[in-house]
């Protein structure tokens, strides 16, 4: 078994306002982020998925002056692990955990999809905003 | 995100680039006005589509919804990362859902369909 290896990077973020607009290169930043850290496509896929869920939840709920709110996405590595936090500036709106696939509306999908695709998902609420806190190890891959 | 219909042997929704929380609601617009003209065949063409959310996904469950038991979902994609999320999030269980490998295998499948039903 061959270890990918990460190439550890500084924190990188990209903060930008909460516009829908700006939901495809949030997504895009997160990609490139992950893809720098020679992850495979399959697991770049769920990470860009991943966190273009939680900013979407974050513009629809975290969001409470439209525009004049900011998101933020941060990406680093930490030792086997890639973390992605994405920060809003208001209240989440949907508890963990969740796990029929059947009964749940989009966002509570949105959600799902996340604990799927990710391998830790933890939400910190505070007075100034949520956020939310992925992780995703790298994967052994086979010779 | 890109949509155009074309009228084939069913409608065809042509879907090129993105779709996502912000793209949905237009997508949505368009398979509503199909259902509502009375069509209970669609074929969803994402073989230029490369990315879907879970706003996307709901777009398709609640067509699979409005469709009912009489209709049929016709999905056209040979990406595996949308396949695998069909799966994960449930769509591909719905039993009006198909999957296809091309808009061509697609079309010859709904020929059969609406062709027993004129017999």
């Amino acid at each position: 078994m061959n270890a990918v290896k990460a190439e550890c990077f500084k924190k990188q973020e990209y903060k930008f306002s909460a516009s829908t607009g700006n939901l495809s290169g949030a997504r895009k930043f997160a990609a490139k982020a992950a893809a720098g850290c020679n992850f495979t496509d399959q697991d770049i896929f769920d990470i860009k998925l991943a966190v273009g869920e939680a900013v979407a939840n974050a513009l629809e709920h975290g969001s409470p002056r439209g525009e004049a709110n900011e998101i933020s996405v941060r990406c680093h590595c930490h030792g086997d692990k890639f973390i992605v936090e994405v920060k809003d500036q208001g209240k989440f709106k949907k508890k963990l955990p969740l796990n029929d696939a059947e009964d749940v509306n989009f966002r509570g999908r949105g959600i799902l999809i996340m604990l799927a695709l990710m391998d830790k998902v933890s939400i910190d609420e505070s007075k100034d905003g949520t956020t939310v806190y992925m992780q995703k190890k790298f994967r052994s891959e086979p010779e | 995100m890109r949509v155009e219909v074309t009228q084939e042997v069913v409608p065809v929704i042509r879907i090129s680039g993105e779709v996502d929380f912000f793209d949905a609601p237009e997508l949505q617009e368009n398979i509503d006005e199909l259902i509502s003209k009375g069509n209970k065949y669609l074929l969803f063409d994402f073989s230029h589509a490369d990315y879907i959310d879970s706003c996307g996904i709901e777009v398709l469950i609640s067509t699979l919804r409005k469709l009912t038991k009489l209709g049929r979902l016709g999905f056209v994609s040979s990406n595996n990362d949308i396949i695998r999320l069909l799966e994960l999030v449930g769509v591909s269980r719905y039993s009006t859902f198909s999957l296809f490998p091309s808009k061509t295998k697609a079309l010859e499948n709904f020929e059969r369909i609406v062709g027993n039903e004129r017999c």
